[in-house]
Parts: C-alpha cells; structure tokens; sequence
C-alpha cells in the first residue's frame, strides 16, 4: 500500500485540510494511528515560546535556558454556565463567577494578514482545577467545564456551538464578527451527570445552520467531544441488578 | 516577500510550532540545539517570512524552513553534540511505510554527509520522498539527485562497515 508522505501526514495532523490524507486514513489502520500520535503531540503544544526572547538569526545561544510554556494560562470567564445534558431538553444555569475569574480577552492580529485554511479549533478543558487544551477528541466527564478556542487566519464572522449526537444544541460562542488571531468564548459549557457526546462546530452563522439542519459537518471546522465519565446507571450497579 | 509580524508568527507558531519543534529535535537529537534551530527559524520568519502567506501548505513552507535552520545549526555548531537516542526526543516514531532502521541511521550520519547531501537525505531517506519528488522540492534535476543519492548510500554504508569493523577486535 502506498502511504502518503509524512509530511502531508503532519501538515493534516496540524489542521491543514488534504482529502487524499483524510480519505487514506479510512483504509489505513497505520496511517490512522501515526496522525493520532502526531495530533497528541499538536495538542501538547509548542514548548518554547521564542517570541518570548527572540534572538538574530545566527547569534550564539545563552547558556541558560529556560523552557517556557507557550500556551497562555486561561482564566475562567465570568459570565453564565451552560449546563448540557444527555437528554434533549437542557437548560441553561448560572452561578457566580468565582472570585478572581475575569473574562479572557481575544488575541487579535491586525486584519491584511491572510493563511490559507479553516478556523483551527480547539478546546480547554478544566477538571479539578486543572486546565488542559484539545485540539483533537476533547474527553469530557462529570464536573468538566470546557472553553472553545478559535484561531482565524482571515477576519471572518463566525459562531461556535455545541451539536449533540441526540440533536442537542448548545451556542458557546455567539456570532461576531472576530479578526485574525485566537480567540476563546466567553462563555464555559458545563457537563453534568449525564452522557453526553457530540461535536463542536465552528464556523460562518450559514454554514453553522446548514450542519445543524443537516447534519453533515463538511463545511464546518469540529473538534469531537466524547463521553469519558461512567454513567450513573453504571455507577448504580445497573437497573434491575 | 518581506517580514512577518510578531502577530502572524505567534499565530502560526501556535498552530505548527509543536511539530516544527519535533522536527528539530529527531534532525538535531539535541534539545539545546533544537532550541537554537527554532529560535532561529523565528528570527529568519520575522525577517523574511512572508512567503509563507502565499504557500499551499504554510506547514511545508515552515517544516522545510526548519530543516535548513537545523542543517544550519549543524554546520556551525563547533561543540560536540549531546546527541540522544532518537526514542528519547520523538515518541511519534517513524511514519508508515518507511524503513525505521534506516531512517536512525541516517540521522546518525547526518554530520558525516557533505552540506548539499544532508538536505536530500533528509527528503529521501527520512521523509520518505521519491528521487522526482525530491528534485521538485529542491529545484535541480532528477539527474541530480540521483547521483548524490548514491554518494549518500555509498557514504552511510562506509560509516556502517566502520562501525561494525570497530565492533570486531582481534
């Protein structure tokens, strides 16, 4: 079988869309779970943070070194919890905001800046007072509450929401029209008791209705999101046990 | 093509920078030195980095950026390098289809290739790359790389029977 070139391969871990890749990866259980190893590794994100202390070109290296972390610390917004529930009717909940939570403020690059691509999504995800960032499977449990990360290569409007499996819908970050740069909702999803998986989907409010409607996903950027809790029926022993 | 902005690179160093910095570090086996590569890579990025904005694929544009930087690193670098294991700085492994073995040991030999030969073992023999994909992607003819394909294979076996002969004491 003739695999595609590791770099293709990388370039699609990364977001970047290659039908040839995504359609190999079907019929390739080898190829399928290199991406995966590769997309645990963007998920990780970079290590260093170069622009923290750029250096020229050629310039002898410092003795010390310090590794820092490039992802941003994210604090929690203020603003409304949304609960999702397994079944379809979900309602909304708020509570305070804790003390010391502030909204987060978008990065912004100026617009004339212009990559070829689709919004890259990922998903910061606090459990246990630990954050940690997706940008493949986001893995959710009881408890978590999760913040949409966009980044936008062009200044587009968009909206990111939540899709169900059991047709549920949940709007995380309302339509607006956002720069080039990173941006995150506003808002956290909360994940209660029950399971629950799905999808969020980003992108132009149209596109977003037509994979709504629809329920096919091909003109929207999405991150997965899967049930990784037990559920209470398990937890109970089961029904009738 | 002009510069990037701190912007864009923080941007696009978000997106790619995790595997731009794995590429380094299976290239170089050195995290002081992966980090001298990556530092460089932005410099030249702030610099003259704006092709990328036009690139099919900025992952290949900056993966390939990467590779020089690195290659660039290697020619300079006068200290002996604290070269790990390869399993030490890529837990991806090699990619599907490709000779593992193979591609360890020319990342051993890397520093024993001449300049112009380390680029395209890099094509070849790492990534995998047919000899007219790898004509495309450098600019010179089929012609070309095959005859330093061959200088490469002639020369990685060399440095192979060193190694097995240094193994053998009478």
């Amino acid at each position: 079988m003739n695999h595609p070139r590791s770099v293709d391969l990388e370039a699609f871990a990364c977001g970047e869309p290659w039908p040839d890749v995504e359609a190999h990866l079907h019929v390739c259980a080898a190829c399928e779970a290199f991406v995966a190893r590769l997309r645990g590794e963007v998920a990780r994100g970079p290590k260093l943070s170069p622009l923290s202390s750029p250096r020229p070109a050629g310039s002898p290296s410092p003795v010390l070194r310090v590794l820092t972390w490039a992802l941003p610390p994210l604090a929690v917004a203020a603003g409304v919890l949304f609960f999702l529930r397994g079944t379809v009717d979900h309602s909304r909940g708020g509570s305070e905001p804790a003390a010391g939570e502030t909204p987060v403020a978008s990065a912004e690059v100026p617009s004339g800046t212009r990559f070829k691509g689709r919004p890259q999504v990922a998903a910061v995800r606090e459990r246990g007072g630990q954050q940690e960032r997706f940008a493949t499977d986001l893995h959710v449990m009881p408890g978590d509450r999760f913040r949409v990360e966009v980044a936008l290569d062009r200044p587009e409007t968009i909206l990111a929401a939540v899709r169900g499996d059991d047709g549920q819908w949940l709007e995380i970050m309302p339509p607006g029209h956002r720069g080039v740069g990173t941006h995150y909702s506003e808002q956290a999803a909360r994940v209660d008791t029950q399971p629950m998986s799905g999808w969020i989907i980003v992108g132009t409010p149209e596109a977003v209705a037509q994979a709504r409607a629809s329920g096919h996903l091909d003109g929207v950027a999405t991150l997965r999101v899967s049930w990784d809790g037990v559920s209470p029926l398990d937890a109970a022993g089961g029904a009738g046990r | 093509m002009g510069p990037l902005t701190r912007d864009e690179v923080t941007v696009l160093y978000g997106r790619y920078g995790a595997l731009l910095e794995r590429r380094a570090r299976i290239v170089l086996r050195d995290e002081a030195l992966a980090e001298d590569a990556v530092q460089d890579l932005v410099a030249n990025l702030l610099r003259r980095g704006g092709a990328v904005r036009e690139a099919r694929s900025p992952y290949h544009w900056l993966r390939r950026a990467t590779d020089r930087a690195c290659l660039d690193v290697l020619r300079r670098s006068r200290r002996t390098r604290a070269a790990l294991s390869l399993d030490d700085v890529d837990e991806v492994g090699a990619p599907p289809g490709l000779d593992p073995e193979a591609r360890r040991k020319v990342l051993q030999s890397l520093e024993a290739l001449d300049d112009d030969d380390r680029e395209l073992a890099l094509l070849v023999f790492l990534d995998g790359l047919s000899q007219g994909e790898a004509a495309q992607e450098l600019g010179v003819s089929r012609v070309t790389v095959n005859k330093r394909v061959q200088r490469v294979r002639a020369r990685l076996q060399l440095s192979l029977s060193a190694d097995r002969e240094d193994e053998v004491t009478p």
